[in-house]
């Protein structure tokens, strides 16, 4: 990717329009030459080619091999149709601002950039955001919901959308997941932006139950590096911006154990999500929104499902 | 080691502030938002961190800050034995009168040695004195009392014992008890004495023998601009060539403004130096309210000056008094004589009296009188605030009067003798100032090994 089209995260979290800066991300990425790897569902065969070293074998023609010895790889066209859900991470954890890009503010930029990218190239994607204030899971009333549509009528409604939520609160993500797999009324795919702080396992087990009902899944796991380490020093009273709870530490005593626990739960996010066959991919919010897209978007190999012939 | 202000060591309790600061600062914490609290171990709190040494170093040193301020405000006075040595060495202040009595006074020597001058013997008395002090200061005044107050402001600085000598004629009116009593009571007195005899004067050879008294005598009197001199011949007829001195007495010779006081046996003398007089002044208008005699020695007027003597009280007679004082003849004289004044009777009449140290018939007597015709001849007083200066010196002191000025050097205390010296002090700020740097330094290397162990992955 040309260095002149990646833009800072400041840069582009400074830029008000989202519509704006989601076409520069996308822009800025395509200009690298790199296409979408949503290769959606409702596929039509096109023709056979020559197989080569290193195609798809799931693209391979087996009935040809079989009749004539030969291989041939069967290249499909694209159609449109494919519906994304966008299920956005909007609690209060999301909200920590330590003097750079929020990570709300990241997962917006970067939700608003696939959205874009997804309609431009004739999908449909949607948006389901909780939290913005919620006290507890119970309050439902502050799902944010857009369904899965395509067209530019609805991708401006949907950048209006994600401007108006403000992070807060806090939220089901197990709860949030299972209903976006409800509202995608056929087949299509889950992604989540979160920090997965909240409900790690349950949420883990309803995206599993998402993938089994023929959805696909992709983790975007948002990380401030100043979360990766305690930030102040001596005896300090940290307060959940969720749940208000106060612990009193010794940061100088607890920085090691700390830094430990983050790097595991990481790492055990993403052994998870490879396990169960969900894309995963981790953005940290010093990191260029393009360059966090690319690296999301050529690292999405979980399968798509079946394809129409 | 001396304290000037040990008081303020009551100030070294201020030492509890810092260690106050190490023991409460950190009982509250400070509050931070933090996203989540999954991953914050609740770790126990150490107390306070008492037992990290880089604190315990920490605290060590600021309270050696303020302790070492705390010492330099105290004012300490650091004292190697060199300066107590000193201190114990006695410091005297040779005061030495320089006043008329001592530059026109003579000393007078054994044997046939000529008299010294009386400022000479002061000046070497003095430079004995200073010798033999372990640190000496001498100051020449004509007004010894005054500079008593010069020499004890030296003296107050000095630790050990001091002493003030005053060397001079001790006469009435000089230094007194009154002048003494100023002086600390710490500081000694030592009088030194210069016998002064005032009637001590140069005696020329006699200029004629006694037998010849009755002859005339001729004086030619050779005045220039260096010297004066006066050549006496005896006369076989008495001159009468006009303008030729002529002998006093004689028929016809001006009746003498001036009465010479002398021995019966210098009257001839007498008569000469008046002749020579008038041949070299001119001879003044007699004027029956201003009377001069001239008292030479030898004659009873001529005694030491008594308390009963009244001094000149007239402008014209202080006038005169220095218009013979300052008289080009007596001025050139190689050692001018000493004139007194007085007011006495002479022959019924009251006469201003100017009492001459030196022989009838001598150069100088001539020049007193050439002096004291040329005076009459000035009407209107000069005006010389010290025309009586030197009419009548005072009266000497008994020895035993000086006596009791004397008294032995008291040293002083240590607290006083510290009053006017430097503080040390400074050298406490530099090692203040040193502690506040290392201070700044461990506080520096402290903050660095936290950042390192607090850096992210």
């Amino acid at each position: 990717m040309r260095e002149s089209a990646v833009l800072s995260p400041e840069v582009v979290a400074a830029v008000d329009d989202l519509e704006v800066a989601a076409r520069l991300i996308v822009e800025g990425m395509r200009a690298g030459g790199h296409r979408s790897p949503f290769h959606g569902y409702n596929a039509e065969f096109q023709q056979h080619r020559p197989y080569r070293v290193g195609d798809d074998l799931k693209y391979l023609d087996w009935k040809v091999l079989a009749r004539t010895d030969r291989m041939y790889s069967r290249q499909f066209r694209e159609t449109t149709s494919m519906s994304v859900m966008l299920v956005l991470d909007a609690s209060a954890s999301m909200g920590y601002d330590a003097g750079g890009v929020s990570k709300f503010r990241y997962a917006v930029v970067m939700a608003a950039a696939l959205a874009y990218l997804l309609v431009t190239q004739g999908d449909a994607v949607g948006l389901l955001a909780s939290g913005g204030g919620a006290t507890d899971d119970t309050d439902a009333g502050r799902l944010t919901y857009l369904p899965a549509r395509g067209g530019r009528t609805h991708l401006r409604s949907l950048f209006a959308h994600l401007e108006r939520i403000e992070p807060g609160g806090v939220w089901d993500p197990a709860r949030v997941v299972a209903r976006a797999a409800e509202l995608l009324k056929r087949r299509g795919v889950i992604l989540v932006l979160s920090d997965f702080y909240d409900a790690e396992e349950d949420t883990r087990r309803e995206l599993r139950r998402a993938v089994s009902r023929g959805h696909d899944a992709a983790l975007l796991h948002i990380l401030s590096p100043a979360e990766l380490a305690l930030p102040r020093k001596g005896v300090v009273a940290y307060r959940d911006v969720e749940t208000g709870e106060e612990r009193i530490v010794d940061s100088n005593v607890a920085a090691a154990e700390y830094r430990d626990a983050v790097r595991e739960f990481v790492t055990r996010c993403e052994r998870s999500a490879r396990r169960d066959g969900i894309a995963y991919a981790r953005a940290r919010t010093d990191e260029p929104p393009g360059v966090a897209l690319r690296t999301f978007l050529l690292g999405r190999n979980a399968p798509v499902g079946g394809v129409q012939q | 080691m001396i304290w000037r202000a040990p008081w303020v060591w009551l100030a070294a309790l201020l030492v509890a502030v810092p260690i106050g600061i190490h023991l409460f600062s950190r009982r509250h914490a400070r509050i931070v938002q933090f996203p989540t609290l999954r991953f914050v171990p609740a770790s126990p709190l150490a107390p306070i961190r008492f037992t990290r040494l880089t604190d315990i170093a920490l605290l060590a040193v600021r309270c050696c800050v303020v302790l070492a301020a705390v010492a330099a405000l105290a004012q300490p006075v650091w004292r190697t034995e060199a300066d107590r040595a000193a201190g114990r060495a006695l410091a005297r202040v040779v005061i030495v009168d320089t006043s008329a009595t001592m530059r026109l006074g003579r000393v007078p020597q054994d044997g046939a040695a000529p008299p010294r001058s009386a400022l000479d013997v002061a000046r070497s008395d003095a430079a004995r004195l200073a010798a033999e002090a372990g640190t000496a200061t001498i100051l020449e005044t004509a007004d010894p009392a005054a500079a008593l107050a010069t020499a004890t402001a030296i003296l107050r600085d000095h630790a050990g014992p001091a002493e003030i000598a005053i060397v001079t004629d001790f006469r009435a009116g000089g230094v007194g008890a009154a002048a003494l009593a100023s002086v600390p009571a710490h500081i000694g007195l030592l009088p030194h004495r210069v016998a002064v005899d005032t009637n001590v004067a140069r005696t020329p050879e006699p200029l004629l023998p006694a037998a010849a008294h009755r002859a005339s005598l001729v004086a030619r009197v050779r005045a220039t601009a260096a010297a004066t001199s006066v050549e006496w011949t005896a006369a076989q007829q008495p001159s009468a060539t006009a303008g030729a001195p002529v002998a006093p007495g004689a028929p016809g010779a001006p009746v003498a403004p001036v009465t010479l006081l002398v021995a019966d046996a210098d009257r001839a003398r007498a008569d000469a130096m008046l002749a020579a007089a008038l041949a070299i002044v001119p001879a003044p208008p007699a004027r029956p309210d201003r009377r001069v005699a001239i008292a030479f020695a030898g004659h009873a007027t001529f005694a030491p000056v008594a308390d009963a003597l009244r001094a000149p009280d007239s402008p014209w007679m202080a006038d005169l008094v220095a218009r013979v004082h300052r008289d080009h003849l007596v001025s050139a004289l190689e050692t001018p004589p000493a004139v007194t004044a007085t007011r006495d009777t002479v022959e019924g009449a009251e006469h201003l009296v100017l009492h001459a140290k030196v022989t009838p018939g001598s150069l100088e007597g001539t020049a007193i009188v050439a002096a004291a015709l040329r005076g009459l001849a000035v009407s209107s007083p000069s005006g010389d605030p010290n025309a009586f200066a030197t009419a009548i010196p005072g009266a000497p002191l008994t020895p035993e009067q000086v006596d009791a000025f004397r008294r032995p050097a008291t040293p002083r205390a240590a607290d006083a003798a510290l009053a006017g010296a430097h503080s040390d002090g400074r050298w406490l700020w530099v090692v203040a100032l040193a502690f506040l740097l290392v201070e700044g330094w461990l506080r520096f290397r402290a903050d660095r090994a936290l950042a390192a162990r607090s850096a992210a992955p």
